[in-house]
């Protein structure tokens, strides 16, 4: 079962490190796709699609953290001797949820003013 | 809890500024990397102060305050917390429009550094994972 256990986290490990590397891979990709597709409607399209982007992260991150903080508010009530836990996992979990909408606020940044697809 | 994260945070940030900067060979790349670290840390810093004084308002006891004026005390102060709270996004928004737009740093270190928390929790959840595996 350990031997198990063991062999499901390091296959785990090696999927994780394959997809940062896919990550970090995947702009050199996109860069060589977007040098030839220098057009208008794209550009266009691209800056529709990073407020469309923006939006429903902020509404789904919005969403979230309303619903952890209840949670986190409620189990403070109920419990308030656990109050330092909760509140551990409170702010990792909201912080979490945050670097989500900044990931998408920084690829809307890069569409609205860097224009990576000319224009 | 919130420490260690938060010093493993740092910690992968600078790591990974110095790897960026010696795989792209320049010093932006290193600065990019950490100005998304900036970013994570600025909101990290707002959240943590946010939920520490939700958390103190409604779980610490006021000796010698009835409740009345308790709640009273909590009505004045909340419309300083939720302006903390929400300008946060505002302080993020601007400070990523500098850095990327002004600056003209690198967007993928700038991401990469953003990610830093995650690496960290990443880190932090494999460092909990072994220890439990040996009790």
């Amino acid at each position: 079962m350990e031997a198990f256990s063991v062999r499901t986290s390091r296959l785990l490990l090696c999927l994780m490190f394959g997809f940062l590397v896919l990550g970090l891979a995947s702009p050199v990709y996109a860069q060589e796709a977007a040098a030839g597709a220098a057009d208008s409607g794209l550009v266009q399209w691209s800056i529709i699609t990073a407020g469309f982007a923006l939006a429903i992260a902020a509404a789904g991150a919005a969403l979230g953290q309303g619903r952890a903080v209840a949670s986190a508010s409620e189990a403070i009530a109920r419990n308030p001797g656990a109050a330092g836990e909760i509140r551990g996992a409170l702010i990792l979990g909201l912080v979490l949820i945050e670097s989500l909408v900044i990931y998408v606020l920084l690829v809307s940044l890069i569409l609205f003013f860097i224009k990576p697809f000319g224009g | 809890m919130i420490e260690r994260v938060a010093r493993t945070t740092a910690i992968g940030c600078v790591v990974m500024a110095a790897l960026y900067a010696l795989w792209t060979g320049t010093v932006a790349a290193a600065i990019s990397v950490l100005a998304g670290g900036v970013l994570i840390g600025i909101s990290f810093w707002a959240i943590r102060g946010a939920v520490d004084d939700l958390v103190r308002r409604s779980s610490a006891p006021y000796p010698g305050v009835s409740p009345v004026d308790r709640a009273d005390t909590a009505r004045k102060s909340s419309p300083l917390a939720l302006v903390k709270f929400f300008t946060r996004h505002a302080i993020v928004a601007l400070a990523a429009y500098g850095m990327m737009v002004r600056l003209r740093l690198d967007p993928v270190g700038v991401l990469a550094g953003v990610s830093s928390l995650g690496v960290a929790v990443g880190i932090e959840a494999l460092r909990d994972l072994r220890w439990r595996r040996f009790l």
